[in-house]
């Protein structure tokens, strides 16, 4: 018999509020440009030469309560660029514990982890985070 | 009638390959937001 592992929503909900929970005293989701070295592989990779356009302090909790096995973010999720380039792949970051996925243009449907009408930021410019959603599927 | 054969093959057929393959639950983001470009300086 093939493998086909599942677990239910209540489980995914536990799993997932267990990982949102990391972020009950906030953290720091950080937006780069890879500026052509690439994104890293993995999320506890080193980062290199890559830029850091802005950093968002997120708010305590950052997170609301699971359910379906979604949890979203909660509060404001806004700051300045402190510098220009183009978006491309974040870091959410609290202590030892790091997410990263890969940010770019919005399309439909989504290509990205993140996604922005515009990612031609300058300098000054404000980026604010709509939404933010973690997911673990009952799958 | 053409219209309805339109529609079945469409939407219905790819999400029942998928799960064909075997896939572990696996944590994903989907995240969206909105970037405002920094006043323009005036003179």
């Amino acid at each position: 018999m093939a493998q086909d592992f599942k677990i239910d929503f209540d489980a995914a909900s536990a799993g997932i509020q267990a990982l949102a929970d990391l972020f009950d005293s906030g953290g720091t989701l950080t937006i780069y440009d890879d500026d052509s070295v690439g994104i890293p592989t993995n999320a506890d990779d080193s980062l290199g030469a890559q830029v850091a356009l802005v950093a968002i302090t997120t708010p305590t909790p950052s997170f609301g309560t699971a359910s379906n096995g979604e949890v979203a973010k909660s509060g404001s999720w806004s700051a300045s660029v402190t510098t220009s380039g183009e978006p491309t792949f974040f870091r959410l970051v609290v202590g030892a514990y790091c997410f990263q996925g890969t940010v770019g243009l919005t399309a439909s449907p989504l290509d990205f982890d993140m996604n922005f009408e515009n990612v031609t930021w300058l300098a000054g410019g404000t980026v604010t985070l709509d939404t933010f959603t973690l997911n673990l599927p009952r799958e | 009638m053409s219209e309805k054969q339109e529609q079945q093959p469409g939407p219905e057929k790819e999400p029942s390959k998928k799960p064909a393959k075997m896939r572990t639950p696996k944590v994903s983001i989907r995240a969206t937001g909105g970037y405002q470009p920094p006043p323009e300086p005036k003179e």
